[in-house]
């Protein structure tokens, strides 16, 4: 019966996905580290996308992923851009806010009644 | 393909929905004039100067309008506060200081926020108080803090060789502060003595006789001593002439665009109250017709008390009453109040999860009227950081057709609301 309207807010997402490729070496020459790319293992691939506020501090996130690709087949060095959709959960980093809200969500009977 | 193009076709029709927040519809709120997305209320109440150390929760709401913000009466709030919209009040701010104070040397006006009344057919008449309907607010007394609220006592229960002296009284600390001046009712002045039995004894100015006369010692029920109450006292009033102050004074209120819900603090059944010297104009509010009253709301203001019990008092512009409990309103709202069924005239509690809203700011002691609070509009930051794990099914079936291969990232970005949330109503 209560009614919380604003418990579902859309929200812009945007940002860059860190992907692991090593166990997956085989797949790792065929993308483009056009973006970012370290010495590691690591790819840093743009994603753009939408996502759900599941209260203050969490999000489900649907987003697209934008990496270059190369021709599997080598026929061709050129990169093309292409995407893949994600979907994931994330969390606002901020100590303070995460810690607000699990004052708030604590926060019961702020007051002991007095007898 | 096509799933993809439906899934892009379902967010761009969410996106629309978030977009079809109707102008000047802010954080749930439908206000007159547009209220920038990228800024919100905040209402600061400064507790600090109370030696009396807490309000029990009240609800604020502001509006904003062609540049100035002025706390506004809520029309809705019977309906939210039954119906369960209470969620989606402005943003507030408070700074309290928890536990009990030192009592302030200088002590302003306070309140004990119940409101009850008593009509007083007496024979000793006073100027008829007319409610002054063209008194002029400006925005600045519409920041006031609260009116206070008005105890009218009935004459019979105060006189002359009921006050003793203050030596038998044993006066511990006396505090005299000017009751604030409501126009017709003349100036009076209330001296509250903090002893054990919480004695009162009033002073009223009369006009005619220019010298303050001790009129009463009303005897309250027991309150806790480090409360302060506000008395005014008016004699020689009939019915209607109390029906008149109390219109003029909630008007007052109205016009302050105040609604609140404050503590009460009076604990006991409507029989003890009595016999503790309170009597009451009727005990039962007609709600023979639900919708009809419903559709009236917006002239009531209720109050919610806190402690052990939670009253709830309906008052109208022309009277002020005690509810029956036993009307269909609390039978079907029995999910937010609950009742004393020992005493179901008077006991009205607010139900574990209503008080564990933090959207009530409930707090340990109850007067808030010596507070400042402002209001004060700050920039949302829409605009966060944002962390988190991302899944990626099939990413590999577009580099070399295979399929059923996933994997996972790590994410670090930023994310923008299209609303705001508000980081005082819940977690999750």
């Amino acid at each position: 019966m209560r009614a919380e309207p604003h418990k579902f807010i859309p929200a812009l997402t945007a940002g860059f996905a860190i992907i692991n490729f090593e166990d997956n070496q085989q797949y790792k020459s065929l993308l483009d580290d056009q973006f970012f790319s370290f010495d590691t293992e690591l790819k840093v691939n743009p994603y753009l996308g939408v996502g759900i506020n599941l209260g203050n501090s969490f999000r489900i996130n649907f987003a697209s992923v934008f990496y270059g690709l190369r021709d599997p087949n080598g026929f061709s060095d050129k990169v093309k851009l292409a995407n893949r959709w994600m979907f994931g959960i994330s969390f606002d980093p901020r100590i303070r806010a995460l810690y607000n809200n699990i004052q708030n969500a604590l926060k019961t009977n702020v007051v002991a009644p007095k007898s | 393909m096509k799933k993809i193009y439906s899934l892009i076709i379902a967010l761009l029709a969410i996106l629309e929905i978030s977009a079809q927040n109707p102008i000047g519809r802010f954080n749930g709120y439908q206000v007159t004039d547009s209220l920038p997305f990228d800024r919100e209320v905040f209402v600061s109440v400064d507790l600090t100067p109370l030696n009396v150390s807490h309000i029990d929760f009240y609800i604020l709401e502001a509006e904003y309008r062609k540049g100035a913000i002025r706390i506004k009466k809520r029309r809705s709030c019977w309906r939210r506060l039954f119906l369960g919209g209470y969620t989606d009040y402005f943003n507030y701010r408070y700074s309290v200081d928890y536990g009990k104070k030192t009592p302030d040397p200088t002590p302003t006006t306070t309140t004990n926020p119940t409101t009850t009344t008593t009509t007083n057919p007496t024979t000793d008449p006073t100027p008829n108080p007319t409610p002054n309907s063209n008194s002029t607010t400006t925005l600045k007394n519409k920041l006031k803090p609260y009116p206070l609220p008005v105890y009218i006592i009935k004459e019979d229960k105060v006189s002359k060789k009921n006050v003793p002296s203050p030596s038998t009284l044993n006066i511990k600390n006396e505090e005299i502060f000017e009751v604030k001046k409501v126009d017709e009712i003349p100036d009076t002045t209330i001296t509250v003595i903090n002893n054990s039995t919480l004695a009162y004894k009033g002073k009223i100015k009369n006009k005619d006789e220019k010298k303050e006369t001790t009129i009463a010692k009303v005897k309250l029920p027991p309150l806790r001593p480090d409360q302060n109450y506000q008395l005014i006292y008016q004699r020689g009033l009939n019915d209607d002439e109390v029906d008149q102050i109390i219109t003029y004074y909630y008007e007052k209120l109205y016009e302050s665009y105040i609604d609140f819900i404050v503590n009460s603090n009076l604990k006991g059944t409507k029989k003890s109250l009595q016999s503790e010297g309170f009597s009451f104009e009727s005990e039962k509010l007609n709600f023979t017709n639900l919708d009809s009253f419903m559709r009236s709301k917006n002239k009531l203001k209720y109050e919610v008390g806190n402690s052990n019990n939670y009253y709830l008092f309906e008052l109208d512009k022309k009277f002020i009453h005690s509810v029956d409990l036993n009307t269909k309103l609390f039978q079907k709202y029995n999910d937010i109040f609950s009742r004393d069924e020992t005493d179901s005239t008077f006991k009205v509690y607010l139900k574990k999860e209503l008080k564990e809203n933090p959207n009530f700011v409930v707090f340990e002691t109850s007067d808030i009227s010596t507070s400042s609070y402002k209001l004060e509009t700050r920039t949302i930051r829409q605009l966060k950081p944002d962390v988190g794990f991302a899944y990626f099914p099939n990413i590999y079936s577009q580099v070399n057709n295979e399929n059923g291969r996933a994997i996972m990232a790590g994410t670090i970005g930023f994310h923008y609301n299209f609303r705001s949330l508000d980081y005082n109503n819940y977690f999750w």
